[in-house]
């Protein structure tokens, strides 16, 4: 299985490169991706080094245009992606099936990756996406391996890269969440810094959180993912770099304890020991990063 | 204005004639929750009392595809439209010739966004008339995309779950835990009661009926929001 890792800055890159990521993605501030600005490389001569740099180790990099485009950035979208290919850029993440079309009508053909955005949840909605010229499925964060079947042994020969929902996971349909939250705005920021699904609320006289699976069940389903052939592990773009680090580090630990060939109940075991809390993710989206 | 009542499929079940008085047409089903799909005994009844009936679907995995997919093929000459919001399952419903389509809420918050010629050219090749708004600028997208604005009052969709917040699980099945219950939930953070009813959470709605709307969809009195 090879570790796809999010990345804000050269040094980021740097960092996972040398240290097993097999991929590495990004945003730039022209093309719409689901981050905000500051967490994105400032145009394609920004990149050039990651490129180089991935290259020269055999590795590879991907931008992100995870967000839906507006028909009027359509030809502007195409001519930095056209750029960011002869430039060596590997592909892009998408989820907006308008651009997809307009690409396939220009006849621009790239490493296409349908982004877990797109809330792919079952193959018919993979058929419709794939016609229009995909690589790659990323699987929706919310959806589980007991559901995923079809989609990562579809009949179109797509890749499919997926989470480590044990270590990292939303509790809603983050394209469709519009709860205030960090994630989103810079104003919400300063008034959320913390996930919005993540808060204690008052019901009735109990305290209710958005439930969110247990870390046994969730170290169970990475389990499955890898043995169902899912090729890819996602460490998502994360604002806080030393977390991301955190959460890297551990996905490498797992992927090599399934390559070892471990049983599920080991691995669960295994899991539990490198992440007692896994879900414990939410003080830790404050922006920090590795700049350069 | 055209009246929808809209019910859960546990309300569905118990939805005498006398509680569609007044309305043209009764929706069930579930725009979110893939497990809430109506009894084919409820859908007959509710055919037949309210004359127009409309299916409200959600996203879904493959394993409660083919569920909905037998619903809509077995009922078909109950069906007066079928609210979509899964990509596939649209493609699906472009099958059953004739069958008019409304763009769920989920469904217009990319149709809304997406570029307005794919937009309007996905409208037309699937047969959609019709696009469920609970904020005014959805119900502007859809007027804008030619489609008829179906009014939500009461309550306005924020977030989906896939685990089930009554049950724990990612099933395609469960035991209804949810049928009747809806959750008040309040942190002063956020300055407004979230409302969970199945797998979503809702607010408040506090917008009036645009004007464009040309159809309002309406919970049964004292009633949650899915």
């Amino acid at each position: 299985m090879k570790i796809t890792a999010g990345v804000k800055s050269r040094k980021e890159a740097e960092y996972f490169l040398a240290n097993g990521a097999d991929e590495v993605y990004c945003g730039l501030v022209s093309l719409r991706n689901n981050r905000l600005p500051r967490e994105n490389f400032s145009g394609p001569e920004d990149l050039r080094p990651v490129l180089e740099l991935a290259h020269r180790a055999g590795k590879k990099v991907f931008v992100a245009v995870n967000e839906l485009v507006r028909e009027a950035e359509h030809p502007e979208t195409l001519r930095t992606l056209a750029a960011l290919k002869d430039m060596g850029a590997d592909g892009a993440i998408l989820r907006d099936p308008a651009l997809l079309t307009y690409f396939k009508k220009k006849k621009f053909k790239f490493y296409f990756t349908l982004s877990t955005l797109a809330n792919c949840f079952n193959s018919k909605t993979l058929g419709f996406f794939a016609k229009l010229g995909l690589s790659r499925l990323v699987l929706p964060m919310q959806l589980m391996p007991e559901n995923a079947e079809r989609l990562i042994k579809n009949r179109y020969g797509l890749d499919t890269e997926v989470f480590c929902q044990a270590l990292y996971y939303g509790v809603n349909l983050d394209s469709l969440c519009t709860l205030p939250c960090p994630q989103t705005s810079e104003n919400f920021s300063k008034k959320f810094t913390d996930f919005t699904c993540l808060l204690p609320y008052a019901c009735g006289k109990d305290i209710f959180r958005m439930p969110m699976p247990p870390p046994e069940y969730m170290f169970g389903a990475f389990y499955d993912y890898y043995h169902l052939g899912a090729g890819h592990a996602k460490v998502a773009r994360w604002p806080n770099i030393l977390r991301e680090i955190d959460l890297f580090q551990k996905v490498r630990l797992l992927v090599k304890l399934l390559e070892k060939g471990v049983s599920r109940k080991l691995f669960i075991h295994e899991g539990l020991r490198i992440d007692a809390k896994p879900m414990q993710y939410g003080k830790s989206f404050t922006l920090k990063s590795l700049a350069g | 204005m055209e009246k929808v009542l809209l019910l859960s499929p546990w309300q569905a079940e118990q939805a005498g004639p006398k509680a569609l008085a007044g309305f043209d047409a009764v929706m069930t089903g579930s725009e979110f929750c893939q497990n809430e799909l109506p009894s084919a005994k409820a859908a007959a009844a509710l055919a037949g009392a309210a004359g127009n009936f409309i299916l409200a679907t959600p996203l879904m995995t493959d394993k409660a595809l083919g569920g909905w997919e037998r619903f809509v093929r077995k009922n078909r000459s109950l069906l007066a439209e079928v609210v979509v919001n899964d990509w596939g399952f649209a493609g699906f419903l472009r099958t059953q010739r004739g069958l008019k389509i409304s763009a769920g809420r989920l469904m217009m918050r990319e149709l809304a966004l997406l570029a307005p010629a794919w937009a309007k050219d996905f409208i037309r090749r699937h047969n959609i008339l019709r696009g469920e708004a609970d904020r005014p600028d959805l119900a502007e997208a859809a007027k804008r995309l030619g489609l008829g604005v179906s009014w939500h009052g009461g309550y306005v969709f924020r977030a989906v779950t896939t685990y089930c917040p009554f049950e724990n699980h990612f099933r395609a099945a469960c035991a209804l835990s949810c049928a009747g219950r809806t959750l008040k939930l309040t942190n002063r953070q956020l300055g407004q009661d979230l409302f969970l009813a199945a797998n979503a959470y809702f607010s408040k709605q506090t917008k009036k009926v645009p004007a464009s709307a040309a159809r309002q969809v309406f919970r049964p009195a004292g009633s949650g929001p899915a």
